[in-house]
């Protein structure tokens, strides 16, 4: 089991050098001119091509490379174009945002799946399958962005129920610990903080979950369906079970075992479907935080929040894979 | 017709149960009556889709219900359990009728411990405490024989051998004591000494408990070691019933007395087997009046428009059968004495004559020399070699020209393996393999490709070893075109000969296997075999998965087609009476290891090695006379893993004759008793039978000489 978790972690740094190369020679070598460089008004050539030597944009690209390569294992992600800051700080700012929205984007998407997923199965061919099977070609296919903005419209603007936009209400004073604002809110027992959070993140996160719970209703209803087949259900009604316990107690925990395995990928999907959540939301996320740097072409930060995003979604499948032993007893990892 | 209850524990009355299918309706169940009595055993035997099993899920209610119409009567002691509310039925299932299923892998819940499975079963019609609900299935635990009781409940079902989970099955089915049992071919997953072992723990519960039994089997042998009364189902209706004794005894179905007669058994070995034509009918369309009549030798005129009732011989008032036949006596009379001789022949110790077969001197087709094949187990961070399997070790053997050397062993013997090593599926670790004279451990598949058209296999599961995806005609010719045997027009004269030497109809060759049955199927697989012409022929359990009925169809083509063509065949299977009818020797295998090898005959006779004895008396013998008098040697345990196999001889740890410092110290070599017998043992048997307790005395004078 170590040797595997250790196989694992080796994984993990290389994968993250194959990124940062791609990304990296594909900035510098595709059509991109880093116009966040360049001052408003700069548009005499002389003058960029000073602030791009400044910039070390002229020297040769592998020396580039490994220039930035040093920097990063000490830590030092770069500056932006856009102002100079460490690239480092605006992330720290804006990740916990985006977790805290994956997060909750998750839970409503499993919440919502599984249990349309289980009513589907049980009532099989009814039109609670049907109208659940339905809900669920919707979320995958309808877009997020329009259903952001549908969203929007009603809650915030018509009903206005729910805010339409930002992080957090900007008159709340708000201690920050970990930079999850709910988590934050909690330790400080400052629930004015803590409602306001969550009524800002509510939409953006029935957006995303919106998607995830279609995928997870249809392969709960599968995988139910085929588990309500298995022997060992018709051993537990041979019990005398009732068909409640049969569900409860059999067949949910085998048949969302796969569910455990697509999480890690789940969590992927979330992490960019947070992008466009984020933008209509104007939710400051790393996802809006990567749209805005690539609509300046800001080099630094985009190979940070990418390389960032990344090793997220890396570290997100091991832990994964890593549970997976314990949920289901016949697998041995390694 | 509505019956009085009487004091019987169950009685079933006209049970019909009909699915809606996409298909159209098919009746499962149709008309089946019968009764049980408490502390008594009701054998229903049946091939696929007899409705046997069907029968008693629908007793316990367990059909799915929106797909799946019920008439008739089961009355649990006075209570229709056709018509009891749902609540009423979940109350007495797996507390006073309890089911336990054929596959114990699939039947147990793989996420959950057995410990918290078997609480459940004590939970669900107990108000107890918890802690009460685990003594409780601890108590059952050991009471079957699983050691380490109180350590294994927190195990996984995956964690158990195939018979410990069929006795973890067990005792939750009787944790709540249940006064019926119902065993749906509780046994047909499992090898026979472990078949053994699970028999005599359900006989010694039965006493224990005093529960009825419905043991739902195909296999005859076991039937009749355990009940008490047999129902004989063909075809979703009961074709007849009688007391154990009496049914053995004199059987008066057509279809009966074809199952019995298609049994390769003691004193079959140079007969046909009688075979039933065609196979089991469909459901769907099943044939008018006699269900049993297109494949029934003697069907005739009234046979085909009208359906026999069930009516009770003459002979013997709770003997009753469904056949016109029957119905003419001086034809059960014919049927009768028939079953009588082979009673006769099964009671004969030991052969008058010898009837030599295999000639020693006769020339070596195949050398195999010191065999092995280790599969290396990687583990750790740099997948470094830390031990192996040893499927098959230090093996040696010769197969003679023209001969049938048959290979029998458990699972986890290696015999499979060792079929791989010898059609070079596999490249041998260790050992020499040497065919017609040639060398081939280590030839390159280039090489081989000319030693390929000489041997060929034929392989166990039939429907697994056709390409789905090709025609019949394709499937067959494929060998010859590999081997660039012939031109276009003469590979495909080759394939239609094969076909019909094989019993197929030319309408077959555009055919896909899925149109096929499993028999159909396997003919399919040995015309494919031998399309070449090969010298010898490797057949890998090639019955196991046939019905009975069909299994004597193919054994007989085998047979037939060897002294057609002048095979040689190794025959591999598990199923001790399949291998002595078509075998001239045979070989036993034990963990890798050559137990025994010897003429058929001897071995079945006059066995030398103590793991033979023990096969030999585990196989259930299909006489109720002979197999309750008996004393099969059940053997502790179970088959140890080829990983870490026992020191010394394998089979110590289970071996009645074992010796202290000296069989699980040295590895015991091949010896020679007489011609052509070789066993490996250090203390062989000096007669046989033997009971257990008979090896071990012995055992203990010896080692005081």
């Amino acid at each position: 089991m170590t040797a595997y978790v250790i196989r694992r972690l080796i994984q993990i740094p290389l994968v993250l050098l194959a990124v940062s190369v791609i990304i990296f020679f594909s900035l510098r070598l595709g059509p991109f001119n880093a116009t966040a460089l360049l001052e408003a008004g700069a548009s005499n050539p002389e003058k960029v091509a000073e602030i791009r030597k400044e910039w070390g944009l002229t020297d040769p690209l592998t020396v580039q490379y490994f220039d930035y390569l040093k920097k990063v294992v000490r830590g030092d992600l770069g500056r932006s174009f856009s102002d100079n800051a460490p690239v480092r700080s605006v992330i720290v700012e804006r990740l916990p945002a985006t977790v805290e929205l994956a997060v909750l984007g998750m839970l409503i998407g499993i919440a919502l799946g599984v249990s349309t997923g289980i009513a589907s199965a049980i009532k099989r061919d009814s039109w609670v399958d049907a109208a659940a099977r339905g809900i669920g070609l919707l979320g995958i296919s309808l877009p997020g962005f329009w259903l952001g903005v549908m969203l929007i419209s009603l809650f915030a603007v018509k009903l206005g129920w729910l805010p339409a936009g930002g992080r957090i209400d900007s008159q709340i004073e708000l201690k920050t610990h970990t930079g999850f604002y709910v988590v934050d809110g909690l330790i400080d027992g400052n629930f004015t903080a803590v409602k306001s959070a969550l009524e800002h993140m509510v939409m953006p996160a029935v957006v995303l979950g919106l998607f995830i719970a279609g995928f997870v209703s249809r392969m709960t209803r599968t995988t139910l369906l085929e588990t309500l087949g298995h022997d060992y259900i018709r051993t537990a009604y041979a019990k005398g079970a009732t068909r409640a316990q049969v569900i409860r107690g059999h067949a949910l925990r085998n048949a969302l075992l796969p569910l455990v395995t697509i999480s890690g990928l789940q969590f992927g999907l979330l992490l960019g479907g947070a992008a466009v959540a984020e933008t209509v939301f104007a939710y400051p996320g790393m996802g809006k935080l990567l749209v805005d740097a690539i609509n300046v072409e800001d080099f630094p930060q985009i190979q940070a929040s990418i390389l960032i995003i990344a090793a997220i979604y890396c570290i997100a499948n091991l832990i994964v894979d890593l549970l997976y032993p314990l949920v289901d007893p016949r697998v041995r990892l390694g | 017709m509505r019956l009085v209850p009487s004091g019987a524990l169950l009685e079933v009355s006209d049970l019909t149960t009909e699915f809606v299918t996409g298909d159209g309706v098919v009746r499962a169940v149709d008309g089946v009556s019968f009764t049980i009595d408490k502390g008594r055993t009701l054998g229903i035997v049946g091939e696929s889709g007899s409705g046997k099993s069907v029968t008693c899920l629908t007793i316990m209610g367990l059909n799915e219900r929106r797909r799946s119409r019920t008439t008739g009567q089961a009355l649990f002691k006075g209570e229709n359990l056709l018509t009891m509310p749902q609540d009423r039925l979940r109350e007495l299932r797996g507390n006073e009728i309890a089911m336990i299923f054929q596959d114990p892998m699939t039947s147990l819940n793989p996420v959950r411990t057995i410990g918290h499975q078997l609480r459940e079963a004590v939970l669900l019609h107990n108000d107890v405490s918890r802690a009460a609900a685990e003594a409780k299935a601890l108590e059952h635990l050991k009471e079957v024989g699983i050691p380490n009781a109180a350590r294994r409940m927190h195990d996984y079902p995956h964690q158990f051998s195939g018979g410990m989970r069929q006795r973890v099955m067990i005792a939750m089915a009787l944790v709540n004591s249940p006064d019926l049992l119902i065993a749906d071919e509780p046994t047909t997953a499992l090898d026979v000494t472990t078949q053994a072992q699970i028999l005599e723990l359900m006989k010694r519960l039965q006493q224990t408990y005093g529960s009825a039994i419905i043991m739902i089997t195909h296999d005859l042998g076991v039937v009749a070691e355990v009940a008490d009364e047999v129902l004989v189902m063909y075809a979703a209706r009961v074709a007849e019933r009688a007391p154990a004794d009496v049914l053995f005894a004199r059987p008066e179905h057509p279809y009966t007395w074809g199952l019995m007669r298609s049994l390769p058994r003691t004193g079959s070995e140079d007969e046909r087997l009688v075979q039933i034509p065609g196979q089991p009918p469909s459901l769907l369309h099943p044939p008018a009046a006699c269900r049993f009549h297109p494949r029934c030798p003697h069907a005739f005129d009234r046979c085909r428009v009208e359906t026999p009732q069930l009516l009770p011989s003459p002979a013997d008032a709770s003997h009753v059968r469904a056949c016109f036949l029957a119905e003419r006596a001086e034809v059960t009379e014919t049927v009768g004495t028939a079953v009588t001789l082979r009673r006769k022949e099964q009671l004969r110790v030991v052969a008058d004559e010898v009837v030599a077969t295999a000639d020693p001197h006769r020339d070596a087709l195949l050398i195999v020399d010191g065999l092995s094949m280790h599969f290396p187990v990687n583990k750790g961070f740099l997948r470094r070699q830390v031990g192996a399997v040893q499927a098959v070790d230090e093996l040696s053997f010769t197969v003679r020209n023209g001969e049938t050397l048959g290979i029998v062993g458990e699972s986890g013997c290696g015999k499979s393996t060792l079929a791989r090593c010898i059609i070079r599926l596999l490249e041998p670790t260790a050992g020499h393999i040497v065919f017609e004279g040639q060398e081939i451990t280590h030839l390159s598949r280039r090489d081989l490709r000319p030693v390929r058209r000489e041997m060929k296999i034929v392989f166990q599961d039939p429907q697994g070893a056709l390409n789905p995806r090709k025609r019949v005609r394709d499937i067959v010719a494929e060998p010859l075109e590999v081997q660039g045997v012939g031109t276009d027009r003469e590979r495909k004269q080759r394939v239609r000969e094969m076909l019909e030497v094989v019993g197929l109809n030319p309408e077959h060759y555009n055919r896909f296997p899925h149109e096929f049955s499993g028999g159909q199927r396997q003919r399919i697989g040995i015309a494919r075999a031998l399309a070449v012409k090969p010298k010898l022929v490797i057949c890998d359990e090639p019955v196991s998965a046939l019905d009975v009925s069909v299994q004597a169809q193919v054994l007989n083509l085998l047979k037939d087609l060897q002294s057609e063509f002048g095979l040689t065949y190794i025959f591999i299977a598990h199923d001790l009476n399949v291998v002595r009818h078509i075998s001239d020797r045979v070989m036993v295998m034990y963990l890798g290891k050559l137990a025994e090898l010897a003429e058929s005959r001897d071995l079945y006779d006059a066995p030398k090695h103590p793991y033979t004895g023990a096969l030999l008396s585990a196989i259930p013998i299909a006489d109720p006379e002979l197999g309750r008098n008996r004393e099969p040697i059940v053997l502790e345990g179970d088959v140890p893993s080829p990983i870490n196999p026992p020191s010394g001889c394998r089979f110590h740890p289970r071996c009645p004759r074992f010796h202290e410092g000296v069989c699980d110290v040295a590895t015991p070599q091949p010896e020679s008793f007489g011609t052509d017998h070789l066993a490996t043992c250090f203390y062989p048997l000096e007669e046989w039978p033997m009971s257990a307790d008979q090896m071990a005395r012995r055992r203990e004078s010896r080692s005081h000489a």
